[in-house]
């Protein structure tokens, strides 16, 4: 029963309710007005959701709090750990996602909540460990959230760029599809000072973008960086060759920046 | 790859006209020594029935052929009568089942069966794509585009599926669909192609949704040319309303509000809302992942373009993938590298997805703060980050639904949060001098005011009126500001507003700049000339705009 009001809960804030699609404050109004005749549970409850989403995290923790005391506390903690994340409380948020998942175990949402509390503590692999089990629950992941796992494991700090970069990894192995999550990998490696492999990882993307004009010049100033003056040149001359007969205005400016580079090349 | 492909339509040619001449000879020589036709070992079975039937990723060498039904194959062929390549269909989520033919002759007609059959039923026919980056061999591409279309399977309870209920809005989608089919009959050409611009299947997006909405609706046009659609915000199921509406508790079950990002939140109704699925959206729709046919793979079926000879069309998710800003990011990002590879190749780039960016219909209003955390966000952030994009690479034109009418603005650039005296890009902030090419020419060829092709400049179109038409001005406060978008051509057939409100206490009599009149966008690209039309339920062309390159 419990888990039933759980994922009814989870459900219904994901939603966000509105009568004739008003904006959230006009859904606040609508509950308010309810309240004021019959307050229930889940009305504590949904506003609590509505107040975090538009930034007004006491509130949201009052209604949660008041919500607690009308009905099971167990749906609620997933919003708890989101407030206490949003607050800074790190070990507060980890222990409500924790006991969330002891009661609803299936929600992909709560592993990547988790894993950002994790992340903030310090306990990378556990939070990698997350991110995949989040995936694993989900049939075909947004390439974004890849991305967005990606960039919570990496942070910043170098030690952790590998592990960032077998995720995306992961997912283009499952998705079949390099795309944005190779790009990521390229900017990762770029901002550890690896452009060669860079530059290996964008022969990789050549052929999804149909070794197109814009791939090519892409490819050329990785080249650049990795000191292959000689191969740059020769990439960007190809590219302008290529760029021959077309008329549109971004392959023109596109043209212009390959001139550009040959002439600081030479 | 021009050169090859140049010999390979040479050849072709060269043997048909070998052929016709032969024939054209009447040497009865020819005739008779001919041998009789070999029997057709490979298609043997017979056709089977199928309660839909649409093709899929039709590219210049490739098509899914899919279906609900019990056959295991289909055939096709170029001749009709003989059918002579079979594949084994795969089972795919859905129930449905999907037969991919590869290697197939650009623009070119091909016949199929379900089943197995040698000979195909009438009607089951289409022409691959043009080449990539070659015009068709007829110069036009005829492409047909229906907004929030899905009518035909919206109850009256506004409820899931329940079909003791009648409909909502008897017949208006396929009358819509009779005015386009009346037009393209007296104009002498068919559509290539059809585009869907989301809320494809009232009122939940589910699977009886769309039976009833899309394959019954137009089971005609699906059977010829490919189905291209969007997600809307009625894709995405229902969600429990009673606390909302102030009903008690579980009377009422409301779709089109979802404001998740995540597929696998969809429910259907109160009684699955302890088991959210997949969006049936997913499953119906074989929709590119991997730039299967053309443009740049995408890496999920939400989003996803695709090449038509000298015309790449785009499909944005602006329902789920806009609502994360992460997503949102990713999607850009691939937008950016797809139109880049377009610029290259295309004469003419369609975007199209749900959420218009600049609209004055009724209930989504663009210009509303009030959207700004509500389901109408991506409204904003579409316009704020994409449209940039679509000026950046000549974009010509971006169709919305979502707003229940016909709306189409200026040939225009620049109306976006952070251009020069622009805060929101709402629409007291246009101002035709400076934004609209012409200072507001109409683009209209009887008015002398056509468009010429010009980096930066987009026209966007709002063309909800697919299956309904508003017929008032629902939640925006002010009847004047209906339809009033200032960046939007005024419509010179606007006082049929008045008409469809009679009866209302509303006056039409201030909606200018757009059109509360059921209809449907054709628009046809050639070498030099990209025009656009809107057509009513008889086929009447309503508005009418060119962008020439010349």
């Amino acid at each position: 029963m419990l888990k039933k009001i759980a994922c009814a809960f989870l459900l219904w804030t994901a939603s966000g309710l509105t009568l004739a699609h008003p904006g959230i404050h006009e859904q606040v109004d609508v509950l308010n007005e309810q309240l004021k005749k019959q307050p229930t549970y889940h009305m504590y409850a949904q506003r609590a959701h509505l107040n975090f989403e538009g930034g007004h995290i006491d509130l949201a923790l009052k209604d949660l709090n008041t919500a607690s005391k009308m009905g099971p506390k167990e749906p609620l903690l997933f919003e708890y750990g989101n407030v206490a994340l949003v607050k800074g409380e790190y070990a507060k948020a980890l222990k409500y996602f924790n006991q969330f998942i002891q009661f609803n175990n299936k929600y992909p949402e709560v592993y990547q909540a988790r894993a950002k509390a994790l992340q903030k503590m310090g306990r990378t692999q556990e939070a990698i460990q997350d991110i995949k089990h989040s995936f694993q629950l989900q049939q075909a992941p947004h390439p974004g959230l890849y991305i967005e796992a990606a960039k919570l494991i990496y942070a910043n700090r170098s030690s952790q760029f590998q592990p960032a970069v077998d995720l995306l990894d992961e997912g283009i192995a499952r998705s079949g599809v390099q795309g944005q999550l190779q790009e990521k990998v390229i900017e990762l490696l770029l901002e550890n000072n690896k452009p060669a492999l860079a530059a290996e990882r964008m022969l990789l993307l050549g052929k999804e973008r149909n070794y197109n004009v814009f791939w090519r010049s892409d490819y050329a100033f990785l080249l650049v960086k990795t000191g292959r003056l000689s191969d740059a040149q020769n990439e960007f001359k190809r590219a302008l060759q290529e760029t021959m007969g077309i008329d549109s205005a971004p392959v023109s400016e596109l043209r212009l920046k390959i001139n550009q580079q040959l002439a600081q090349l030479k | 790859m021009k050169g090859a492909f140049q010999m390979n339509i040479r050849h072709i040619t060269l043997a048909a006209s070998f052929a016709v001449l032969l024939s054209a000879c009447g040497g009865d020589s020819a005739v008779t020594e001919m041998p009789p036709p070999a029997a057709n070992t490979v298609c043997t079975g017979t056709e089977a029935t199928s309660s839909r039937l649409f093709l899929q990723q039709l590219s210049d060498t490739s098509v899914i052929v899919k279906w609900r039904g019990d056959a295991t194959a289909a055939c096709i062929g170029t001749s009709a009568s003989n059918l002579t390549t079979r594949v084994v269909a795969t089972a795919t989520a859905g129930d449905h089942k999907e037969a991919k033919f590869s290697g197939l002759t650009p623009d070119s007609a091909y016949f199929y069966s379900v089943g197995g059959a040698p000979i195909a039923p009438a009607a089951q026919t289409f022409r691959t794509a043009p080449t990539t980056g070659y015009p068709s061999n007829d110069g036009n591409t005829r492409i047909w585009v229906v907004g929030d279309s899905g009518t035909a399977g919206y109850l009256h309870s506004d409820t899931s599926a329940t079909v003791a209920t009648p409909t909502a809005y008897p017949g208006v989608a396929d009358a819509v669909r009779q005015g386009m089919s009346s037009f393209t009959k007296t104009s002498g050409q068919a559509i290539d192609m059809l585009l869907m611009l989301g809320d494809n299947a009232y009122n939940n997006g589910d699977d009886a949704n769309y039976q009833a909405a899309v394959f019954d609706t137009y089971k005609a046009e699906l059977k010829n040319v490919a189905l291209w659609p969007t997600i809307g915000n009625h894709e995405m199921g229902v969600v429990d309303g009673s606390a909302l509406y102030g009903y008690p508790a579980g009377t009422v079950i409301a779709g089109g509000l979802s404001t998740s990002s995540n597929p696998n939140s969809y429910i259907l109704d109160k009684a699955a809302i302890n088991a959210p699925t997949l969006m049936p959206y997913l499953n119906i729709f074989s929709t590119p992942i991997a730039g299967e046919a053309g443009g740049i793979a995408s890496g999920t079926k939400q989003y996803y373009s695709f090449n038509y000879g000298k015309v790449h069309v785009i499909s944005l998710d602006s329902q789920l993938s806009a609502r994360d800003t992460t997503q949102r990011a990713t999607m850009k990002a691939w937008l950016d590298r797809d139109l880049a590879d377009a610029s290259t190749k295309a004469d003419w780039t369609i975007v199209i997805f749900h959420h218009p960016p600049y609209s004055k219909g009724a209930n989504h209003d663009s210009d509303s703060t009030s959207i700004t955390l509500s389901i109408d966000k991506p409204q904003i952030d579409m316009r704020n980050e994409f449209v940039p994009v679509f000026q950046k690479y000549g974009v010509d034109v971006v169709l919305n639904g979502h707003s229940h009418s016909y709306e189409r603005s200026y040939y225009m650039k620049d109306l976006y949060a952070g251009t020069p005296g622009v805060v929101n890009g709402d629409s007291k902030e246009f101002v035709a001098a400076t934004h609209a090419y012409g200072k507001g020419y109409s683009g209209r060829t009887a008015a002398g005011e056509e468009y010429k092709k010009t980096p930066g400049y987009v026209v966007y179109s709002a063309a909800g009126n697919g299956g309904k038409a508003d017929h008032d001005y629902g939640s925006m406060g002010v009847v004047t500001e209906w339809l009033n978008h200032a960046a939007h051509v005024l419509q010179p057939f606007w006082n049929w507003v008045g008409a469809q409100v009679a009866g209302s206490s509303k006056s039409g009599a201030d909606h200018k700049r757009g059109l509360a009149i059921p209809g449907s966008v054709l628009i046809d690209a050639n070498k030099d000339r990209l025009e656009v039309q809107m057509l009513n339920q008889t086929g009447q062309v309503l508005d009418q705009f060119l962008i020439s390159k010349k």
